[in-house]
């Protein structure tokens, strides 16, 4: 019994053991992943700027590349403390798992804003934290983990109690998840793209019906380049007119682009549809075929034409085929049919811009940009400036006194005319450069605020206590200290994302965002300066939208200063 | 004798940041392109550049060139700006255009105070009533305002509606009333600078009418400039107020039976205006950004106008230039903003 039992115990031992093995090897790989596209990143946005500070030329890189270099020096970050981590979960160290956990969910955070590579780099480093719930490793960090979390968690929960209690709290919150949740919605909510413009419709008021049909395009055929045999070879296809394609007044149309690109002038293109079913078609006697036959056309070479079908469910056929008396080489055949069905005039719920571009679609799509840059603006400056202001404090002296020298040089200029000249040194206006510049101009507010905070906790006695068990500096740093600080950092976070939207918003509108035309809130603000007084929705609308976001943030960060202040929170 | 220590240790600290500040726009003019453009403009003739190169230096080494930056800034030479319509140096454009954004900023300023500190002493002492409430939000949306888009609105509803209204209606660009001041003067050039601040100015020509022109001008840049500062002065004032207004020698005057009024106006505000007069000298930076937005908006022929013509048409001069200014600027601001500290609040004792 008892061998069975410590079998059964080693057993588990080891497999718990090659979880944990397996485990921390997935973290080094996220880790040196991380690292890895931190350094490309920045060696090749590093040299790219210096290569163009030197020669003066307008090189450009693969945005993956160089979009990101203030992200680029957080990963390196990470990564490093990354190491130490996954080095702790091969020893199954406790404190491993907890901090692992909260890395990778930043890390991803931070990846969230890089692009495609982010996002499964962000995917991987979740999934990493999901399988520490697997059963065999769970309990070797759950329950001190719990024990950790319970008084976060009651602290936590009180938290939520008292924003439920403020009503300006409540509608900032509110407002900031219905205005992310529609901006992400944008593909599904949107009835135009981004830069999709309807010319006939320049500077409709709000409410008015497009002049311009719309309709759902189905891609049936869609050939280019392509050997195609000629007669007696046919082409012989069909589809379906489903109920769902017919709803409207306006019938479905299907439109035929066949072209064959011959060297000699023998080939010509034949096409007739038939409204039967593939399989009715052929069963058909010739003759029969002939009478089911809506449209038959010959044509020298090229052919375009659109059929309009009637407004109802039916089955129908085609045939084409190319007739040519020999193939010569090379044959350039080219063959698209989209039927288009479900027409529709979209409602232009704000109103068009002076080139008929729908402001209700490009706001949605602006709105992407614009929060994604303030978020990660924000988010890169908090942890670089966090960083760095710990550092300062904890350690004081002569880096103290230099970071500090610094940041008053930071101080100096005011933050939308050092980012103006910052973009401009970048030498392209654009929206990368735009959230670079506002990187670097505001770092030094949360340095500045993250070493006051580490100045007064680090006398402190639980300080005391850490340092007097052995615990390391970098230890002491981020393990005890820098949670302390957080909650002023959040509320000025919350704070300065409203901010970085105006700025960003006002760089663009004075000309620094990107080329005129493409969807973003304040650059849609200038392109309707000149018609204020016309049609003043052009210019009213996205404003709103910028009025709506920072108020809704400010509302937020104003609210949770109270709720986090620990003077205020109990009375 | 503290206060001149105190000074004097004041200006020390700002000398690095100056430096700083003068290192970066050198950095930024060498990134920007070839620092010989400050120098030289359409009309230079090719012939003329290695002698210009020559003179100012910047055909030796870099950190030479550093020094000879730093010392044509000392003599006054900050180079020459060419997106004024013909080439004009960098100093003399800034002293015909500081005076119109001054006086905008001082506009901004009188309605940030004036209104800001009643605003905020009045959400303070009723806290948590609607007249609060109304007062926070208006706050709230003074700092996420669009500064651009709100002059817009301004414009619409003030100049656009009020004369479709047949209200009297703001004017909505510019300075001035050129054709009024053609009328007034009697020439053909219309408004002549003598300082370039019009309310001054239309007291040295003694043009009362060209005073009221001014001041109808003023308004409406003016609030859209201040509206950011007004919010932040009366958060500010509130927050600080509420923080005296618990202090123990509040309840002490009130237990001796003082009025509310005198409990406030003696003995809360001066207090409660420490915090509220760093905030107010902060924000000089914060209204020079605004009002490079303000002008492009109002067409207000100041700094902020020639900042973004210069930087759209890659003037290095006149960017390093404009950021230079408005560094100092901002520099002595905090530096003033420290002495008054002091004056404020005894207990900090100079030095």
């Amino acid at each position: 019994m008892v061998t069975a039992d410590n079998n059964d115990l080693q057993s588990s031992q080891s497999k718990t053991r090659t979880v944990t093995v397996v485990l921390s090897t997935l973290q080094f790989l996220f880790v040196f992943a991380i690292m890895a596209s931190g350094l490309i990143a920045l060696v090749g946005g590093l040299g790219l700027f210096i290569v163009n500070a030197l020669t003066h030329a307008g090189l450009v890189m693969p945005s993956i590349f160089v979009g990101w270099p203030f992200q680029a020096l957080l990963f390196l970050i990470l990564g490093f403390m990354g190491i130490t981590n996954a080095k702790g979960l091969r020893e199954e160290e406790t404190y491993a798992y907890s901090s692992i956990l909260y890395m990778n969910l930043l890390s991803a955070l931070v990846l969230l804003s890089i692009g495609i590579l982010g996002y499964f780099l962000a995917v991987f480093g979740v999934l990493i934290v999901l399988l520490f719930f697997m059963p065999s490793v769970k309990p070797l960090w759950y329950g001190q983990f719990k024990e950790d979390a319970g008084p976060r968690a009651k602290e936590f929960r009180y938290s939520l109690h008292l924003i439920k209690r403020s009503p300006l709290v409540v509608v900032g919150i509110v407002i900031i998840t219905s205005i992310v949740t529609i901006v992400l919605a944008a593909p599904l909510l949107s009835p135009y793209g981004a830069e999709e413009r309807v010319w006939d419709d320049g500077k409709l008021p709000p409410g008015s019906a497009s002049s311009a049909l719309k309709s759902t395009r189905l891609d049936l055929v869609l050939l280019s380049d392509v050997d195609v045999q000629p007669y007696p070879a046919e082409n012989i296809s069909g589809f379906s007119m489903t109920p769902e394609m017919i709803t409207t007044n306006y019938p479905p149309t299907i439109n035929f682009y066949l072209s064959l690109n011959a060297t000699t002038d023998n080939g010509t293109v034949y096409l007739a549809v038939y409204n039967v079913s593939v399989e009715e078609y052929g069963a058909l006697a010739p003759a029969e075929q002939a009478a089911h036959r809506i449209y038959e056309n010959q044509g020298l070479a090229r052919m375009r034409v659109t059929i309009q079908l009637p407004n109802r469910t039916a089955d129908y056929t085609w045939v084409f085929h190319f007739d040519a008396v020999e193939k010569t080489v090379p044959w350039d055949c080219a063959v698209s049919i989209v039927v288009y069905y479900n027409h529709w005039r979209p409602i232009h719920y704000l109103g068009t811009d002076d080139v008929g571009g729908d402001i209700f679609s490009r706001i949605l799509w602006a709105g992407q940009t614009d929060l994604r840059i303030s978020i990660s603006v924000v988010l890169v400056a908090t942890v670089v400036g966090a960083i760095i202001g710990a550092i300062a404090g904890y350690y004081g002296g002569k880096i103290d006194e230099l970071v500090m020298r610094v940041t008053d040089i930071f101080f100096a200029f005011p933050g939308l005319i050092l980012a103006m000249a910052i973009v401009m040194a970048l030498g392209v206006r654009n929206l990368d450069n735009i959230a670079l510049a506002l990187m670097v101009t505001w770092w030094p507010v949360y340095a500045r605020l993250v070493r006051g905070q580490v100045l007064t906790e680090r006398e402190k006695l639980y300080v005391e206590a850490a340092r007097s068990v052995g615990a390391s500096d970098r230890r002491i740093l981020l393990a005890h200290i820098l949670p302390n600080t957080f909650q002023p950092l959040i509320v000025q976070a919350t704070m300065d994302t409203g901010g970085v939207l105006l700025t960003a918003a006002g760089l663009a509108f004075i000309g620094f965002g990107p080329p005129v035309g493409s969807a973003e809130w304040g650059l849609m603000i200038s392109g309707g300066q000149i018609y204020m007084y016309n049609y003043p929705w052009i210019a009213f609308f996205p404003g709103l939208m910028i009025l709506m976001t920072a108020l809704a943030f400010n509302l937020v960060g104003d609210g949770i200063r109270d709720i986090l202040d620990p003077k205020l929170r109990r009375r | 004798m503290k206060l001149r220590d105190f000074v004097i240790r004041r200006m020390i600290l700002a000398i690095p940041v100056v430096f700083g500040v003068v290192t970066i726009t050198w950095i930024l003019s060498y990134i920007v392109g070839d620092p010989i453009a400050m120098y030289i403009t359409e009309r230079t003739p090719p012939a003329a550049i290695p002698g210009i190169r020559a003179i100012h230096g910047l055909d030796e080494p870099l950190y030479v060139q550093y020094f000879y930056y730093i010392s044509s800034l000392l003599r006054g030479d900050w180079g020459q700006s060419r997106s004024v319509g013909g080439d004009m140096p960098v100093l003399e454009v800034i002293a015909r255009r500081l005076p119109a954004t001054t006086e905008l900023a001082i506009v901004a300023m009188v309605f940030a105070v004036v209104l800001g500190i009643p605003l905020g002493i009045l959400s303070a002492t009723k806290k948590d009533k609607p007249v609060d409430h109304v007062t926070r939000v208006f706050a709230l949306a003074g700092v996420s305002m669009p500064i651009f888009w709100f002059g817009l609105l301004l414009k619409y509803l003030l100049y656009y509606q009020f004369g479709v209204w047949h209200l009297p209606n703001l004017p909505g660009d510019g300075r001035i009333d050129n054709e009024l001041w053609k009328a007034l003067l009697g020439n053909s050039r219309g408004y002549v600078p003598i300082t370039n601040f019009i309310l001054v100015d239309s007291i040295l020509y003694g043009e009362p009418w060209g005073f009221i022109d001014g001041v109808t001008h003023l308004i409406m840049p003016g609030f859209c400039l201040g509206y950011l500062t007004l919010a932040i002065v009366t958060r500010m004032m509130r927050s600080s107020m509420l923080e005296v207004l618990k202090e123990d020698y509040i309840t002490l005057a009130r237990s001796k039976g003082l009025k509310e009024r005198v409990v406030i106006y003696r003995h809360a505000l001066r207090n409660a205006m420490i915090p509220t007069v760093t905030v107010i000298g902060l924000a000089f930076g914060g209204l020079m950004s605004g009002a490079v937005l303000t002008e492009t908006i109002f067409n207000w022929d100041g700094l902020g106008v020639w900042a973004t013509r210069a930087i759209l048409q890659s003037d290095i001069a006149a960017i390093n230039g404009f950021t230079l200014l408005v560094a100092l600027i901002f520099v002595g601001a905090n530096l003033i903003v420290d002495l008054i500290y002091g004056a404020l609040d005894p207990r900090i004792r100079f030095g």
